[in-house]
């Protein structure tokens, strides 16, 4: 069915952009607006933090945490990036942060351990980015969680090194770094479990 | 150009195998946002009478009566014949 817009105003948002939506739900507080983008994006968020928390409780409950904060930060998006990679690197962090309080994951990059190594090989993106899907799955199930973090922001959501260091509050180079640590991870742990 | 790139394939994978949360979420997530919003604007009505309320209780005058006042004493002077205040 189509949407009218002069019956009913709120539906036929839906045609509308993203940003367009947050300015309707900011000037009238309308809950079905803020409904609106939470039916657009509920379900990748959720999906991502299955992957980064490894259970659907957990991850149900960091879905609403997460929404609430994007909620109530909703007025200070500036629009400097695509909503999308706003949400996702609040979901990211969020999970990155959950983990680091739980403390079971102590050492969430390559990197922050006792002995970080000297020396990082130096991985190209196309031996990374061919990995068969199964082994992929595999290798960032077995790389410290921050690692597999920035690898799906860097190469799954495409977010620039600038919109990563943002998101992790960090610096550039020191997200250059954990990318460069992390692709070597992976790769090493590629070669012990499939070569 | 049309790169392989898995790590893409494997998002839209994990994106099909959960497509949606459980529908309680969107229910506490909508909840959540009612209150807010029903505090925010009962914040935005009633806080600056709870304020004024605060000053009367603590023996401070409003601006308005304070202008009234004022413009009282000045009666007053121009009333006096050398001008000072009774």
């Amino acid at each position: 069915m189509q949407d009218d817009p002069k019956r009913n105003p709120i539906t036929s948002t839906s045609l509308r952009s993203d940003s367009e939506v947050i300015k309707l739900y900011l000037s009238t507080r309308e809950t079905a607006y803020f409904s609106l983008l939470y039916n657009r994006y509920a379900g990748k968020v959720f999906s991502k933090c299955i992957s980064m928390l490894k259970d659907e409780g957990l991850a149900q409950d960091a879905t609403q945490d997460i929404f609430i904060k994007i909620y109530s930060n909703l007025a200070k998006f500036s629009e400097k990036s695509k909503f999308s990679t706003w949400i996702y690197s609040i979901t990211y962090n969020y999970c990155i942060d959950f983990l680091r309080r739980k403390k079971k994951e102590k050492n969430l990059f390559t990197g922050e351990m006792d002995n970080p190594p000297d020396i990082v090989e130096e991985v190209e993106d196309h031996e990374l980015l061919q990995i068969e899907l199964k082994k992929l799955k595999v290798v960032l199930n077995k790389i410290p969680v921050g690692d597999k973090a920035i690898l799906m922001m860097k190469y799954q959501e495409e977010m620039s090194i600038k919109e990563i260091a943002e998101a992790l509050d960090k610096t550039e180079s020191a997200v250059k770094m954990k990318i460069k640590r992390a692709k070597a991870k992976a790769m090493s742990v590629y070669k012990d479990l499939f070569n | 150009m049309g790169e392989q790139n898995n790590f893409k394939l494997l998002g839209e994978e994990e994106d099909n195998q959960y497509p949606h949360p459980p529908p309680e979420t969107e229910m506490g997530i909508m909840g959540n946002v009612r209150v807010f919003n029903f505090v925010s604007n009962v914040l935005e009505l009633y806080l600056p009478k709870v304020f004024e309320m605060f000053i009367s209780m603590v023996g401070g005058v409003r601006e308005s009566s304070n202008i009234q006042s004022r413009s009282n004493s000045s009666d007053d002077k121009a009333d006096s014949p050398d001008g000072n205040e009774k």
